[in-house]
């Protein structure tokens, strides 16, 4: 069985392996941002998807168990349909929230979509993977105080790409001129390092939180 | 304006040539045209009547044309061509000078990509042909040939402005056509840029008339290519003198200067030459010679002119240190104060003896600080600034600084000795701690005062310093969105059942801190006899606001639905008008919505726009305010189309022929008048007849003290209440009626596609008090909305089209209804219509403030310490940030230009602050005999 500071951790040597790995071939994050946003969103979705059977797992009894009211054993087909259109509500959603940042409506959508699966499968994946399909749950252990060690988890990762992928968007008025200054790399970029030190905050919170309560049973 | 300076006079425009643009006066320094009229030459000019009032009296025959109706371009242009052709026969003037204002205007209008620019070139390009075909023909018949010079002031950057420093903007043609040249055939010579302060000194030896005094030009050689060798060299000998003598006059030792020295080598080769001739050298000698002679006169004059004009652009750093001190003194003290303010929260920390500095620290500071002005005043380094140290108003000037200065330092020297640093710091560190556990939103808005404040440093971030506000402001709605969110009793209830143990504690921590808030605010206002019915009602509140009373969950699930509508409505507006006007650098000349309403093809739909933005504002406005305000205001809205239709911009049928409509105009400006004196009566009325009740009640409690009457009988609390009401609504329908005006002068001025950003800002300020602001946390604190409010006038302000470049200020509004130009009128009316956006807001944040608090006066304080606040910070750091830039490229294009706008946002933001508590004591004052009432009863 996984800890979840292992998890995080095999997480994060998934994301850097995934972006190396871009660069290498022709569809680095500079090049072709599109291509690059959509094979990753895949990639990683996939990662995630894999490295989240073992948390489930791990809280059956706990959480997801107490929101519907019985025990989870699989997925059902049902819910997970429910739970990829509530993911795709969060792309679209993202897609809003970038054209009310001032993304161009009409010009750009593919960039601007793009920008909108990435944020979602850093932040709304990991929510479905671990809390099941229920878009209220999602919403309540993102914006309020963590309870559990999962749940703290998953708040920081995801308040941290949302905070990187807003201070990535600084440097795109600056008059550098620079190729990755155009829209929306650096708010990718953003969200991928914020994403990145979010899982490295939580493994650190993880192995902490394991030390502390290993002393207290001592 | 500048530009005309620079062509004629030869010198660099200054800075503050462009801030008093609006302003021609006569030009006293020399220049050419003046030089010819001297010498007696005959000038004609048709064209911007700006050359008639710099030039008063040159003319012997003129026909000006008024540059500043921005809307017309064609007949601004058919004014000049009328008088060319029968110009061109009359034999009795020597220089003719003709402005043609049309593609400015189309510029300005419609931007470079309009279909209206290829005609107009082509209007201009038949001028051109037909003087010059007659010119020609006239030169075969006079001994001395004519020349036509074609030349721009100015060219026109990619959103058709002009005033930047791009390329596009600086760079223009000019064009020398003359028999002379290659015997009239017209094939071209040479082409090479040339500096425009060159056209001044290459006229004035054309024609054989003093170069102007204060001339920074070089003369264009290959103008007097025809002319012989020996006057050519005259020509640019007598340029690097007058150039030898600009220097004398501005570089203290200027004969130790490399362009001196050249300069007088020069002088010997020249004699050399002259010698040269004189025992006849061979033609091809004298050639050469002659050419290596001009090439030394040409670095000499390179050398000079590169060294005046770094002295022209040396800085008064004297001056600008004092500046920056007092600055950063009065934004400590304001700090000081904030923190000040926190304390009176909770009572009885310290008194404010502290802030009186003992006798002889300020005796002493203010020597040192007197010794140290005196000492930079009096050395002689070159320091001494010549505004702080000569003069009446200098030395007053340095008095002043010298005693504000002289008491903050006493102060800072007191406090450093009486302060306990451990209280100090353990006060800080609950300081950060209380700023860790506020909710998002608070934290975020003092957070974006800071970020904006450092995102000044930036060059990029100044020209597109709309981006920095949008931004924030997105952010902020969508943070409130967050807020209500989290507050979605459905999730906080599926918390419960998600943790087996349900987190009571964490539920009654957040219960009573709203509660503590609520009362925070409750002891703030000073309201001692709180009632039990209030303070349940506020319990009340807080209990849904948190969602623990289960049986509300319907009510407050429509609530959640109608907050997220209200702040997605706010996001979804605030989008539209960011792109109404595009503005700033890198995107302005995108194409907007607005561009697309002004096209003259789209003028039906404009009108509609107007006329439903109209509509809305006056819907909008209605709801608020009296009938009588608003009957005033839609008389005011049709009066305001029936002008613009007047002027021929709207479509009007009604109208059978355009003018400037300075009548219509001029009715809609009594229509506000009306209505400011109506408010204002109004109020004074409701107020005497309330002294009056008070009054006569005394007199009844008197009375009933005689008789034994038991003091609370139903009939009279009950005429209390009534009372109570009317006296709220008056000064309810006061504030309302004065932002009515202000909306309807507003809608006068601004141009006319913006009527819509004026219905938007007033549909907005409508979701926001009424939807948004209520239910946030933000509510509770009056430093908090002022700022909320700040932000949004700052966002409005972009909205309509503004930006930090000096281009961009419509002056337009200066001209609604005026006959001719009256410098006070005009700038106040351009600095309204300018400032629409952040005015109209800190109306509303008086609206705001005037109802929800029975007495405001406290609150307007709260409220004016934080505006000032948001306006003193960005402003030192901004000064001190362009004091350290002052070298950077862009200094003059970017940097100045939003000096200039810092410095207007807070003079108008000042004058604002100290209306707003002129206002505060009569609306207090009756809320203070309000409660008298109440206490007596």
């Amino acid at each position: 069985m996984r800890s979840l500071a292992n998890v995080c951790l095999s997480r994060v040597a998934a994301l850097l392996s995934l972006c190396l790995l871009s660069n290498l071939t022709s569809w680095s994050l500079l090049l072709k941002p599109t291509v690059f946003l959509r094979y990753f969103c895949v990639a990683y979705g996939a990662v995630q998807f894999h490295l989240k059977v073992d948390v489930q797992k791990k809280n059956n009894a706990t959480n997801a168990g107490a929101v519907s009211g019985r025990p989870v054993r699989g997925w059902k087909i049902s819910s997970f349909v429910k739970g990829f259109l509530f993911f795709l509500l969060s792309i679209l959603s993202f897609h809003i929230i970038a054209v009310l940042y001032g993304a161009p409506l009409q010009e750009d959508t593919e960039e601007t979509f793009s920008w909108a699966l990435l944020m979602a499968t850093l932040t709304a994946l990991p929510c479905w993977c671990m809390l099941g399909s229920r878009l209220e749950t999602w919403v309540a252990v993102v914006l309020n105080r963590p309870e559990s060690e999962n749940e703290s988890f998953l708040q920081t990762t995801v308040l941290c790409t949302v905070v990187g992928a807003w201070l990535g968007a600084f440097p795109i008025p600056l008059d550098w001129d620079r190729p990755w200054q155009v829209w929306p790399i650096p708010c990718s970029i953003g969200a991928l390092l914020g994403h990145t030190v979010g899982l490295v905050l939580s493994a650190i919170q993880s192995k902490r939180h394991r030390l502390d309560t290993k002393s207290k049973m001592v | 304006m500048p530009r005309i300076k620079g062509l004629t006079t030869g010198s660099i425009p200054g800075f503050v040539d462009i801030a008093l643009n609006l302003d021609s006066k006569a030009l006293v320094e020399d220049n050419v045209i003046t030089q010819m009229y001297r010498a007696g030459r005959r000038i004609v000019f048709y064209g911007d009547d700006t050359w008639l009032k710099l030039f008063p009296e040159h003319f012997v025959r003129h026909d000006g044309t008024t540059s500043f109706f921005v809307t017309d371009y064609t007949e601004v242009d058919q004014n000049v061509t009328r008088h060319v052709v029968p110009e061109l026969s009359r034999p009795d003037w020597d220089v003719m000078i003709l402005h043609y204002l049309g593609l400015d205007h189309i510029g300005h209008l419609a931007g470079p990509t309009s279909s209206l620019i290829g005609l107009k070139l082509q209007e201009m390009d038949t001028m051109v042909e037909t003087i010059h075909s007659t010119v020609v023909e006239q030169d075969s018949e006079r001994a001395l040939p004519t020349l036509l010079v074609l030349c721009g002031d100015h060219g026109m950057s990619n959103a058709g402005s002009h005033g930047g420093a791009s390329a596009p903007e600086t760079l223009t043609t000019l064009l020398f056509l003359s028999s002379l040249f290659s015997e009239g055939k017209g094939s071209s010579h040479v082409t090479s840029p040339v500096y425009q302060t060159g056209l001044a000194p290459t006229l004035a030896l054309t024609f054989g008339v003093p170069v102007p005094q204060n001339s920074l030009g070089q003369v264009m050689t290959p103008v007097l290519a025809r002319s012989s060798s020996r006057d050519q060299l005259q020509a640019v000998q007598i340029n690097a003198y007058q150039l030898v003598r600009v220097l004398q006059a501005n570089v203290p030792g200027y004969n130790r200067e490399a362009g001196y020295q050249l300069y007088q080598q020069a002088v010997k080769m020249h004699s050399g030459w002259l010698k040269a001739l004189v025992t006849g050298e061979t033609a091809a000698n004298l050639e050469t010679l002659g050419q290596r002679v001009t090439q030394q006169y040409r670095r000499a004059m390179e050398k000079i002119v590169d060294r005046v004009s770094a002295s022209l652009s040396e800085y008064d750093m004297h001056a600008m240190a004092v500046g920056i001190a007092l600055l950063v003194q009065v934004s400590s003290i304001l700090i000081a104060a904030s923190g000040k303010f926190v304390a009176e929260v909770v009572p009885g920390t310290d008194s404010w003896m502290v802030y009186i500095p003992s006798p002889i620290l300020l005796l002493s500071s203010f020597f040192l600080v007197l010794s140290a002005q005196v000492s930079v005043c009096t050395s002689a380094t070159g320091w001494a600034s010549a505004e702080l140290c000569s003069g009446k108003a200098g030395w007053f000037m340095s008095f002043a600084a010298v005693t504000f200065t002289s008491v903050c330092v006493s102060l800072t020297i007191q406090s450093l000795f009486l302060t306990n640093w451990r209280t100090l710091l353990s006060a800080a560190a609950y300081g950060l701690h209380m700023c860790c556990s506020l909710p998002w939103e608070t934290m975020f808005l003092l957070m974006g005062v800071g970020l904006h404040t450092v995102s000044l440093g930036s060059s990029s971030l100044v020209e597109e310093e709309h981006q920095t506000w949008y931004f924030l402001q997105t952010t902020l709605f969508l943070l409130l969105m967050c807020s209500t969110l989290q507050a979605l009793p459905s999730t906080t209830r599926l918390r419960h059942s998600l943790e087996q143990d349900t987190d009571v504690d964490k539920e009654s921590d957040i219960y009573k801190q709203r509660i503590s808030l609520l009362e925070g605010e409750q002891k703030y206002d000073h309201r001692k006899e709180k009632t039990d019915k209030e303070s349940s009602q506020a319990e009340e509140k807080v209990q849904s606001e948190c969602g623990l009373s289960t049986r509300e969950d319907c009510v407050l699930d429509q609530g959640f639905v109608r907050k997220m509508v209200a702040v997605l409505a706010l996001l979804v507006t605030s989008r539209l008008l960011r792109s109404w006007n595009q503005t700033g650098i890198v995107s302005a000349d995108r194409p907007d919505i607005g561009d697309w309403f002004v096209r003259p093809e789209n003028k039906m739909y404009l009108s509609l726009l107007v006329a439903a933005s109209f509509f809305t504002t006056f819907l909008l406005r209605w709801r608020s305010c009296s009938f009588s305000s608003s009957f005033l205001l839609g008389v005011g809205l049709i009066g305001v189309y029936h002008y613009r239709g007047k002027t021929g911009v709207l479509a009007a049928p009604w109208v059978l022929h355009t003018d400037k409509g300075i009548l219509e105009a001029r009715l809609v400006y009594l229509v506000i008048i009306i209505q400011l004196c109506w408010t204002c009566v109004e109020l004074f009325k409701t107020w005497c007849q309330h002294l009056q009740t008070v009054k006569d009640d005394e007199n009844l409690a008197g009375n009933r003290l005689r008789d034994h009457v038991p003091k609370n009988n139903l009939p009279t609390t009950q005429s209390f209440y009534k009372e109570k009401e009317n006296l709220k609504d008056a000064r309810k329908i006061f504030v309302d009626g004065l932002l009515t005006t202000f909306v309807l002068s507003e809608a006068l001025l601004l141009r006319p596609h913006n009527a819509t950003v004026l219905a938007v800002t007033v549909f907005q300020q409508y979701v926001l008090h009424e939807l948004v602001l209520p239910w946030t946390t933000l509510y509770h604190s009056v430093p908090l909305l002022a700022l909320v409010h700040v932000w949004m006038g700052q966002a409005a302000f972009y909205f309509q089209g503004n930006s930090n470049s000096i281009a961009t200020i419509d002056i337009s509004a200066g001209y609604v209804g005026m006959e001719d130009y009256v410098q006070e009128i005009a700038g106040t009316l351009t600095c309204l219509s300018t400032y629409a956006g952040p005015l109209l807001w800190f109306t509303s944040l008086l609206v705001l403030i005037t109802k929800k608090y029975p007495r405001p006066y406290p609150a307007m304080l709260q409220a004016c310490f934080a505006i000032i606040i948001t306006r003193t910070l960005p402003v030192t750091g901004y000064t001190v940030i362009t004091t350290l830039q002052r070298y950077h490229l862009f200094v003059w294009s970017v940097f100045s230009p939003k000096l200039l706008y810092e410095g207007m946002l807070t003079a108008v933001t000042a004058s604002v602050v100290v209306l707003m508590l002129c206002l505060g004591v009569p609306l207090h004052m009756i809320g203070a005999t309000l409660d008298l009432t109440h206490a007596r009863r």
